[in-house]
């Protein structure tokens, strides 16, 4: 049923094999969303799981409206085409565009676009043209995609999951949080904005830039305004990474791997502050989170910085597997876990 | 010979010796040479003889300003404290505004402060984004740990620091910020706080490599929270939050990304902070303790200056940043001296949410 996803009038998990809630922290990631969306699709198919709230940010954003709109459309099974639908239309535009993967780039096995002749010649342009002078129509492919694959008024209309949409505020540096009711196609834009290769999208007079500088995704939206304590974050940026980048382009990739987990591992350390005061029973009335993950740092480390641009559907396709077969054993595991405890070490992963 | 004195730095400024006295802690930002902004405010913070510092945590320029001022401390108290701040933006300015960095004719004529006209500087932009400094600079040839070295006394600073130490650094394996204390402190932690890892190689210490710790902590909070007394805590702003001019060129670009990435976990903290004090305020936390915030800031003249000018060391520059950083300091003591341990003197939610 389209409203009734949400239908259990505490928002608490049953503890006893009932039904379980859990809000979703979905991060930006370009293509690799596509795990996500693999996730999310295992995810779907569990009737005994179901979702109060989703904070998204970039590609993280498209998949939570995606699904937000799938589900208002045509419950669980619509949910899963939609998000197939629009999945299927980011490769069909690769297949005409300008970022296609070269033969040599498929035969990579890192998924990069380093021979793409495209990637190679927008990637030397962006360090002396912006966006501005590059493309002052500023035509923006994904803005396409994204109208013609979602019903904006149905999302905005929709109950069925509460919707925190993270941008970053160009003028302020400040995490801008758009909700359910106010979205449109410019609000996943704005999410989703890298600033070298896009204008800055313009909302009621302010400029926002994508929201993983801020907040990859913000965790406060499900903590403020939603009624379940469980928290599932999909992790698709690289948090680790063994080895030391020593040329430009690698060098430049990991800073901005860094700032974009920054403020999700800030966020995280707050959580489990104030999770160890609540223990200890010094901190009345706050409410206990409960914190799990499910990760693709092992497999992202291994792709190619560029791959985040690719949108070839093979890749796509072997990432959305990947996502199912890590949401099918995270289900195995942990989904008797919700509503009673965290079931990640939030001290070995963000401190 | 101590700076800090005992009684005063275990209690709260209530309790301290004398009734006037205060303590705080200090939060300094990163900048490159915007740090001499910093350096004028603690010099005119160190005149003042009713203000004292427990605990300083700092970044990159802030981090070097945070060294040299403990090691001054430790030689002879605030005069000495003064005079090798001065002594060392005075060397460092010396010995590296003359090299391929300095501001040309056109950069000086601009009144900015930028090198944007500056051949060197357009020379190395270029370079960065091709080759690595793993490439252009294989000895990894760094004039500020020279000069760090000459400076401080780390031997002495780590046995003697009145001052708790807190330097924050980006761990680049993890991405997660590394906290140096006073006691484990020498050039090699101030170099990975100040390291920009398009400029210099990452700073290797018991086999972790560094970067800047502006990219995980411009500064980080919590030491501050965790380690000291003092409730106050004086934030020192260099990294401009807010800019009203929409970016369209690359570097602008480039630019803003860097100074949003630079203030992402500043104020995610700040938020946590504002979020805890609202708890305890309303007696829903019986643990933790009410921080009461401060901030001297200069983002509307350092708005004004390019990107380019956090590395112009030309002592002219300097000098300016040191004065503007002084007459802040100067204004923020005259109204708000007296609200010091009492209440936070700035909107911490405008500020930060």
């Amino acid at each position: 049923m389209a409203t009734s996803v949400v239908n259990n009038e505490t928002g608490a998990s049953d503890p006893q094999g009932g039904p379980k809630i859990v809000n979703l922290a979905l991060q930006g990631g370009g293509s690799h969303g596509a795990f996500t969306w693999g996730v999310l699709d295992r995810l779907l198919e569990e009737e005994r799981l179901s979702f109060e709230g989703i904070s998204g940010t970039s590609a993280g954003a498209v998949n939570a409206v995606v699904l937000a709109d799938g589900l208002a459309k045509g419950g669980r099974a619509g949910a899963k085409d939609v998000l197939r639908a629009y999945w299927k239309k980011v490769a069909d535009a690769t297949s005409r565009g300008f970022f296609r993967p070269s033969v040599f780039d498929k035969a990579n096995p890192n998924f990069g676009l380093e021979h793409s002749p495209g990637y190679l010649f927008m990637e030397s342009l962006a360090y002396y043209m912006s966006p501005y002078q590059v493309n002052p129509l500023n035509l923006n492919p994904l803005k396409d995609l994204l109208a013609e694959t979602i019903d904006f008024e149905r999302v905005r209309q929709q109950q069925a999951v509460k919707l925190f949409i993270c941008a970053t505020n160009v003028e302020t540096a400040k995490v801008k949080v758009f909700t359910g009711k106010e979205l449109a196609v410019e609000h996943v834009l704005a999410s989703a904005c890298l600033p070298l290769m896009m204008h800055a999208v313009e909302i009621e007079g302010q400029c926002y830039w994508d929201g993983s500088f801020t907040g990859n995704p913000a965790l406060f939206p499900l903590l403020f305004e939603c009624e379940a304590p469980d928290i599932l974050m999909v992790h698709i940026t690289p948090a680790d990474r063994p080895e030391v980048p020593k040329t430009s382009p690698a060098i430049m990739n990991r800073m901005q791997e860094i700032s974009f987990n920054t403020s999700l591992i800030r966020e995280m350390r707050t959580i489990a502050y104030l999770t160890r005061l609540i223990d200890a029973g010094k901190a009345d009335g706050a409410k206990r989170l409960f914190i799990h993950l499910i990760e693709a740092e092992d497999l992202i480390r291994k792709l190619s910085w560029s791959s985040r641009l690719n949108g070839d559907w093979s890749f796509l396709t072997r990432l959305f597997e990947k996502g199912r077969a890590r949401a099918d054993k995270w289900l195995a595991a942990t989904l008797d876990r919700v509503g009673v405890e965290t079931t990640v070490d939030l001290q070995e992963k963000y401190f | 010979m101590n700076f800090v004195e005992k009684e005063a730095g275990a209690a709260d400024s209530a309790s301290a010796p004398a009734a006037d006295q205060k303590v705080i802690n200090l939060a300094l930002q990163g900048g490159g040479s915007h740090g001499a902004f910093t350096w004028g405010v603690l010099d005119r913070l160190l005149e003042e003889e009713r203000l004292s510092f427990e605990g300083i945590t700092a970044s990159s320029a802030g981090a070097v300003n945070a060294v040299v001022l403990a090691h001054g401390l430790t030689l002879g108290g605030r005069e000495a404290a003064r005079n090798t701040l001065r002594m060392f933006w005075k060397t460092f300015s010396a010995r590296t505004s003359h090299g391929v960095m300095q501001p040309s004719l056109l950069d000086k004529m601009s009144g900015k402060y930028g090198l944007d006209h500056s051949l060197g500087y357009l020379f190395m932009d270029a370079l960065m984004y091709f080759t690595s400094p793993h490439m252009y600079n294989p000895f990894n040839i760094n004039p500020l740990k020279s000069l760090l070295e000459e400076t401080v006394d780390f031997e002495r600073l780590r046995q003697q620091s009145a001052i708790k130490l807190f330097l924050g650094a980006t761990n680049v394996r993890t991405g997660k910020v590394k906290v140096f204390k006073s006691e484990e402190i020498g050039s090699q932690q101030v170099l990975a706080s100040t390291c920009l890892p398009l400029l210099m190689q990452g700073v290797e210490i018991d086999g972790e490599v560094y970067w800047d710790g502006g990219y995980s902590g411009n500064p980080v909070v919590f030491p501050l929270v965790y380690e000291c007394e003092t409730r106050d805590i004086v934030m020192v702003h260099l990294t401009p939050a807010e800019r009203p001019d929409i970016p369209s060129t690359s570097h602008g670009i480039m630019n803003r990304m860097q100074e949003i990435s630079f203030n992402a976990s500043l104020i995610r903290e700040m938020r946590a902070v504002a979020f805890i004090n609202r708890r305890i305020v309303e007696g829903k936390m019986t643990e933790g303790k009410e921080m009461l915030i401060h901030v001297i800031e200069a983002e509307d003249v350092i708005r004004e200056f390019p990107g380019s000018s956090r590395l112009n060391n030309d002592w002219g520059f300097l000098s300016h940043l040191h004065e503007v950083g002084r007459d802040r300091a100067d204004k923020w003591l005259a109204v708000n001296f007296n609200r010091l341990g009492k209440e936070s003197t700035v909107d911490v939610e405008a500020k930060y949410f």
